[in-house]
């Protein structure tokens, strides 16, 4: 009986701390889609990826505490790039046990079609991040998303001035690839034109 | 053709290309479907069957292991002086109480990583575990192509049949003793072996995996990513 009333219990905290957890998660879904396409290129990976940052998001939402001052989105974008970042770095399947995505309660083929509306600046800008290791996307991720420096430097753990140095360095190179790949015009024909 | 381009050059080309990232999350945000009824019963279901996995296989390592320590314990107790018996008996002891311990002290270990930790920090963490974890892996095969070859048979003779090997034959002494000095001398030659095997490809096999782990490639590549991790963390503005 005290068992079954423990259990009821357990069950009860476990519906309310579950509710919170998909509340919290839904107005930030995309962290999940922009991460997994940032670190995996393959759908079925892909699909795999973010399974695995829901369930780590889930079981790591008891310690999450909004009165600490950590915004919800911040907290997300550190899991995820984490879980992301630690399956990048495996060279084999870590995840077991996944199931289609829609069977897991996510949709993303509106948003794999996407890719085919995207424009030449985003498709360009994906094959640049291609060539990048797993911390400088994560840099790349979150000043697209508009952090700032202090803001990627909580998520990602190096100072803000570091950000800054090297977001500078990576938008340079970015850039000259852009223009190497006839992305932008180089300034003075840009000035001409005008 | 190579450009020189400016700062500003790159800031009103991210500006841009921030506006249009800006516009590709709202169409994600309208693109992507969550079903929170099925999500929260795929998360509960998850949870079951998590606890059901680490109960079945906490319940089936203590199966294994216990019966171990103590069988190992009583032998090593009854040929407490007799060396010829005790020292391969201590050894197994040494083992099958070591690697299950270093087995579950790794797996607490990573349960309890916090993987809300900043990137630099956590995959630090992750790295140092990946290197203890391989290290653990690379020492357990050598070691135990040993001890559990020789050394076993010994016990297993003794303890089971109540077979003394050691007199049964000149013959079969030497044999022992040439196995156990060929297997010592089998863990350099299979360190140097597994180095010159060409690096793994992806998805490698198991025994790439192995010889991965016996040639320190996996070791090398966590200290590399320790030292990438350390050089990012450290570069000065």
């Amino acid at each position: 009986m005290v068992h079954d009333l423990n259990m009821a219990h357990a069950m009860s905290d476990t519906t309310i701390s579950d509710d919170a957890f998909l509340r919290a998660l839904a107005p930030h879904k995309t962290i999940l889609y922009k991460v997994a396409y940032t670190y995996c290129r393959n759908s079925d990976d892909r699909s795999d990826l973010i399974q695995e940052m829901v369930i780590q998001l889930w079981r790591s939402f008891a310690r999450y505490d909004d009165q600490a001052g950590v915004k919800f989105s911040t907290w997300m974008y550190r899991i995820a790039m984490n879980v992301a970042i630690t399956q990048y770095r495996s060279q084999t399947r870590q995840i077991r046990d996944t199931v289609p995505l829609e069977e897991f309660g996510l949709n993303i083929a509106a948003a794999d079609a996407l890719d085919d509306t995207a424009s030449d600046n985003m498709r360009a800008l994906m094959t640049l991040i291609d060539g990048m290791d797993e911390l400088n996307r994560a840099l790349v991720l979150l000043f697209l998303d508009g952090y700032d420096a202090a803001e990627i430097a909580d998520v990602v753990g190096i100072s803000a001035s570091n950000v800054s140095t090297r977001m500078t360095r990576i938008k340079q190179k970015l850039t000259a690839q852009f223009a190497v790949a006839g992305q932008i015009k180089p300034p003075t024909e840009q000035t001409h034109e005008a | 053709m190579k450009h020189d381009l400016s700062l500003d050059s790159a800031d009103n080309l991210f500006a841009e290309i921030r506006r249009e990232w800006r516009d590709r999350d709202q169409k994600l945000d309208a693109a992507i479907q969550l079903n929170n009824q099925l999500l929260r019963q795929t998360l509960i279901d998850k949870k079951l069957v998590e606890i059901k996995k680490i109960g079945f296989a906490s319940a089936l390592e203590l199966v294994a292991w216990i019966p171990c320590v103590i069988l190992f314990g009583v032998f090593n107790a009854q040929h407490f002086l007799d060396w010829k018996f005790f020292i391969p008996g201590l050894l197994l002891q040494i083992w099958v109480t070591v690697m299950p311990i270093i087995s579950l002290r790794q797996r607490a270990s990573l349960q309890a990583v916090d993987f809300s930790q900043p990137v630099v920090a956590l995959q630090r963490e992750i790295a140092t575990l990946r290197m203890h974890r391989v290290m653990a892996f690379k020492w357990a095969f050598l070691v135990g192509q040993v001890i559990w070859w020789v050394p076993f048979i010994v016990v297993f003779f003794k303890g089971i049949l109540g077979v003394n090997l050691y007199a049964q034959s000149d013959w079969l002494n030497y044999f022992m003793i040439v196995n156990i000095a060929v297997g010592v001398a089998l863990i350099p030659i299979f360190i140097w072996l597994a180095q010159g095997i060409s690096p793994r490809l992806q998805n490698a096999s198991w025994f790439q995996k192995l010889i991965d782990g016996i040639a320190g490639r996996d070791m090398q590549a966590a200290k590399e990513f320790l030292h990438k991790l350390e050089s990012f963390e450290n570069e000065k503005p």
